[in-house]
């Protein structure tokens, strides 16, 4: 019979899962409801409440989020998700989780500055800067064609949405 | 109906929607062949774009992407052995063996002419099956729709991903996340949490919700995956197009697994929850126990061709049956629907039993334009095999940067408000990181989807009652639909605890 350590090594992501599901179904049932939910006053009845839905998502956040927990502790088997992109390719030799969330949190960090900054430069001067750089984080290094659709990309783009669709930029 | 029939013919008369059609289904064919877009992202990016558009062109824009995108995925299925479209995973155990043997035009041949046809009967049962449900959904009242989002829910939830738990999960803060904005009965605001004008919308955009969850966290991953190729220094093989072309002899010993893909997959597709790659996986593996494990002395998993037909006709047979609970109910039954209900609301097209009556010729010239999808479907797929396999040697790390800026130029344009690009970061990051813990993100975008529906329908219901719960079961139909919504939920959990003892064993 494996130890509980033994059984949340195997499961941590359900453990981690199943604790932070608990806690946001707590925060929307004790903080979140009460705090952005307004009850008018004509209220007689409880299905004219507007929190009851809110509240119901709560409970039911914390309580499937502690069943995911509970199998967790019990070291239920953590089944290989299928993923479908990769059914069929043998399994690439182990890298780190660290690394691979790297980039991912660079390309959001980017996303992030992207969003940041919109409204003071202006779509096309921050959708070439951020297209550069995503096409540098995913491993593109042809400097030359990286120039071309960096800015080509956002011009096509502006051009498209204001002359065709009349929808005006930042 | 003879009327309406006339009205959309009509409609079609005009060349440009036929070009459309023609434009829309070698998009769709490219983007589904390429691992990591597919047609879900092609959608979704597009989606946008097609709000200055007439409702016919634009849905038939999206629908023709849609089909063409499942025939793509086998395309790199069957060539470098990465499914385009998670449908067409098992399209890859026979088809890459057949390419590795010098068949690879008999393969995607194969591939072609059973997607198209299967899609093809997929589209009578639709035509059929819609108007039949329409006149009966009709007669519904606010709690048998409040029972049928909640059957539609439980099977959502419980039928996606490997655990049912999980599913259920991603329903509830699908729901949660359908709640926030103004109270649709009393008009306050709510849970405009962090940013308080989120309580004060009519709830978060659709379309920002359905890019961020579906194409923000693949763009993601796939992010992730080039970063695991780089360093493990894969690179895309691309395969030649090359040996004999399809015979009648093959069409003859492929015809019972056609039945078996296109039979299950038109099935599976009306149930909301079970999707194309469920639908593909078993009319697989159904196709394999009727043929005794080979086909002309060739083990499945080495190259039979019947495998190649049935996962291709299963996941095709998928894309019609899927819009029937859409269009008569409003349900979306899989993450796609779910995109083209976005689709057909921004057009100002609300699905539901009065579609028919509301918008019949529009329906009916967007059925007729569907079933012409399928044969422009065969003719591309052929013209495509050649240049799909340059694509294929490409350099995709080019593409998931051009689409990011796509989808945020494209939300932005719906409402010019840089709050919906945040919502759609937001809810991106978000699905990622269930998706990195195993929780399925489409029945999270379903429940988000249908949270207006449930609440409406349940308060509406008790509104009539006066308070009384007996509405929810006192009629024969109610009756019905509970004991469905049991019954259906005890088969599936009993399923799954089968299916895991299976796999102990």
């Amino acid at each position: 019979m494996k130890s509980v350590k033994e059984r949340l090594n195997l499961n941590k992501g359900d453990f981690v899962l199943g604790l932070l599901g608990i806690l946001m179904g707590m925060y929307i049932v004790f903080v979140a409801v009460p705090n952005t939910v307004r009850l008018p006053s004509n209220i007689r009845f409880f299905y004219q409440r507007p929190d009851v839905l809110p509240y119901t998502t709560g409970i039911l956040i914390a309580l499937f989020s502690a069943i995911i927990l509970f199998q967790a502790l019990l070291g239920q088997e953590k089944k290989e998700e299928q993923r479908a992109t990769n059914a069929c390719n043998e399994e690439p030799e182990e890298i780190s989780r660290k690394d691979l969330m790297l980039s991912v949190g660079l390309l959001i960090v980017c996303i992030g500055f992207y969003i940041a900054l919109l409204p003071t430069l202006g779509y096309l001067v921050t959708s070439i800067i951020f297209l550069g750089c995503v096409l540098l984080i995913c491993g593109y290094r042809n400097i030359l064609f990286l120039l071309l659709i960096s800015v080509g990309v956002p011009i096509a783009l502006s051009t498209f949405f204001e002359r065709f669709l009349y929808v005006f930029l930042p | 109906m003879i009327g309406a029939l006339q009205s959309a013919f009509s409609l079609l008369a005009n060349l440009e929607v036929l070009v459309i059609m023609m434009i829309g289904i070698p998009i769709g064919i490219t983007l589904g062949a390429i691992p990591g877009i597919g047609g879900m992202i092609g959608v979704g990016v597009l989606l946008p774009l097609t709000f200055g558009m007439d409702p016919v062109p634009a849905i038939v824009l999206l629908v023709s992407i849609y089909k063409g995108a499942i025939l793509g995925g086998a395309f790199s299925a069957i060539l470098i052995n990465t499914p385009g479209e998670a449908a067409s995973a098992a399209t890859c155990f026979d088809g890459h063996p057949l390419a590795n043997k010098g068949q690879s035009r008999r393969a995607l041949q194969a591939a072609i002419f059973g997607s198209a046809f299967a899609d093809l009967i997929s589209d009578i049962v639709l035509i059929v099956g819609a108007f039949a449900l329409a006149s009966v959904a009709i007669k519904f009242g606010p709690s048998q729709k409040f029972w049928i989002v909640v059957f539609s829910l439980l099977m959502t939830g419980s039928l996606t991903g490997t655990n049912a738990w999980k599913g259920l999960l991603s329903i509830s803060i699908g729901l949660f996340i359908g709640a926030i904005g103004l109270d649709p009965l009393q008009g306050t605001p709510r849970l405009g949490i962090i940013v308080p004008q989120i309580g004060r919308i009519e709830g978060l955009e659709l379309v920002a919700v359905l890019l961020g969850a579906f194409a923000l966290s693949e763009i993601f991953i796939n992010v992730e995956k080039l970063r695991r190729n780089k360093i493990n220094n894969v690179v895309n093989p691309g395969t030649q197009v090359v040996g004999p072309p399809l015979t009648w002899a093959d069409v003859k010993e492929s015809l019972k697994a056609f039945f078996i893909g296109t039979g299950y997959g038109t099935m599976t597709g009306m149930i909301p929850g079970i999707g194309t790659s469920a639908a593909s996986f078993l009319s697989y593996a159904l196709a394999k126990q009727w043929y005794g494990g080979k086909s002309k002395g060739v083990k499945f998993g080495e190259g039979a061709l019947p495998g190649v037909v049935a996962s291709e006709a299963g996941n095709n047979a998928v894309s019609g049956a899927n819009l029937i609970p859409l269009l008569t109910l409003g349900i979306p039954g899989s993450a796609i629907a779910a995109l083209l209900l976005g689709a057909l609301m921004l057009q100002g097209i609300t699905p539901g039993p009065m579609i028919f009556i509301d918008h019949g010729p529009i329906i009916y010239a967007i059925f007729i334009l569907m079933i012409l999808a399928n044969f422009s479907n065969i003719f591309f797929g052929h013209i495509l095999i050649k240049p799909l396999t340059r694509v294929l040697k490409g350099n995709p790390s080019i593409v998931f940067p051009i689409v990011l800026l796509i989808c945020f130029t494209g939300v932005y344009s719906i409402n010019n408000r840089l709050m919906d690009v945040g919502v759609m970061v937001v809810i991106g990051v978000f699905s990622y990181l269930l998706r990195k813990v195993g929780v399925p993100v489409a029945p999270m975008v379903i429940a988000f989807v249908l949270t207006r529906m449930l609440e409406q329908n349940f308060r509406l219901s008790l509104i009539l009652s006066r308070g009384d719960f007996a509405i929810f079961y006192d009629s024969p139909i109610n009756k019905v639909l509970i004991a469905i919504c049991v019954i259906a939920s005890i088969l599936v959990f009993v399923q799954r605890a089968r299916a895991k003892r299976a796999l102990e064993d």
